[in-house]
């Protein structure tokens, strides 16, 4: 039998490495955090990568608050975060001058976590996105803006034909 | 756990974890055993480079792996009994290796890789794995299965010459051959 070509073998090596690699179960990833670390109940979740973006965007929605109850942001002194008694909590009307301007969403990462089977018998893949919503809001009186932005996490089914 | 250890983790998880599983799935027939592999593999390797660790571990973690099949005892000899079964009974590897490929057409044509892939000595299986989804070089591969390095590149491309073999096979042989084979003689007895 004649010996394949190199040119017949790099082709064969291309398709195969065009095949991607089953990806493991989920609960292999719980597994792994639990013996690397006992107390790392559930990284699987990422919620951890979120925490500082989650922390910042809290801190920015409190100092934007507080700056728009002072007398309608015209305050030339810095606004400190503070939890003292004696800064007056937002109240609805004032937030509710904020008129949405922009809404813009950052695709992080998209994750095929495989198949699965849907309780009507069908079949549909698993796609985990990972995103951050930036939200741009104004006051149309003092032309003050906030931005503050959210990280989002959404599962999408995506229907597959079976043949 | 410190956030950036467990996202350090998380990182070999995403980047080597299909193809760890491949390679396990070479050494044991059984899915749960392969997870159980991965699973030590990871284990020591961060046991062994710990959190402060900033380099990519993935050589480690396939030396690991194969460290970890021979500590439980999978000896070549019951691993190759193994295999055979597992070559003749794809369903116990607990699913398709690889990721199904859209469209159906294309699809088959994995099913078909994968089968004949399946059907190679479990030897060029591993060393396959290693260099095409593990991405090694052929000195990582070497150390990964305690062979030469000359002896791994030698492996793979004999692997890949088998393979390609048995692939065009296959594509030359006549669609209807089978039916110009002659009938077993048992079918003969009964139906002169």
């Amino acid at each position: 039998m004649n010996q394949p070509t190199h040119d017949e073998l790099s082709s064969l090596e291309a398709e195969l490495a065009s095949l991607r690699p089953a990806q493991p179960p989920r609960a292999l990833r719980t597994r792994i955090a639990r013996s690397i670390e006992p107390q790392a109940a559930e990284p699987a979740t990422g919620l951890a990568e979120w925490r500082p973006l989650a922390q910042a965007a809290a801190v920015v929605l409190t100092v934007a608050t507080i700056a728009f109850s002072i007398e309608g942001g015209r305050s030339a002194t810095p606004v400190v975060a503070t939890t003292s008694k004696k800064e007056a909590p937002a109240t609805t009307n004032e937030v509710s001058r904020l008129q949405p301007v922009e809404s813009v969403q950052y695709v992080l990462s998209a994750d095929n976590e495989g198949m699965v089977e849907l309780p009507d018998g069908s079949f549909a893949r698993l796609i985990r996105t990972r995103s951050v919503q930036h939200f741009e809001l104004e006051d149309p009186t003092s032309r003050a803006r906030l931005s503050y932005a959210l990280p989002r996490e959404d599962v999408l089914l995506v229907a597959v034909d079976a043949f | 756990m410190p956030d950036a250890a467990a996202q350090r983790w998380s990182t070999w998880y995403r980047d080597h974890g299909p193809a760890l599983l491949l390679f396990a799935r070479q050494i044991t027939s059984c899915s749960a055993d392969a997870e159980d592999l991965v699973q030590e593999a990871f284990t020591r390797t961060w046991r062994h480079l710990g959190e402060g660790a900033l380099e990519d571990p993935k050589s480690l973690l396939f030396l690991n792996l194969r460290r970890a099949a021979v500590d439980h005892g999978r000896s070549v000899r019951s691993r190759r009994e193994r295999e055979t079964r597992w070559a003749s009974d794809p369903s116990q590897t607990g699913g398709s290796l690889f990721e199904p490929v859209f469209p159906f057409v294309a699809d088959e044509r994995r099913r078909e890789l994968e089968g004949h892939l399946a059907s190679l000595p479990p030897e060029a299986r591993e060393v396959l794995v290693l260099k095409i989804w593990g991405d090694l070089t052929f000195e990582e591969i070497g150390r990964t299965l305690e062979i030469p390095t000359q002896t791994a590149a030698s492996r793979y491309r004999a692997a890949l010459e088998r393979l390609h073999r048995r692939l065009t096979a296959v594509e030359s042989r006549p669609a209807h051959a089978h039916l110009s084979q002659p009938l077993p003689a048992a079918i003969l007895r009964h139906h002169p």
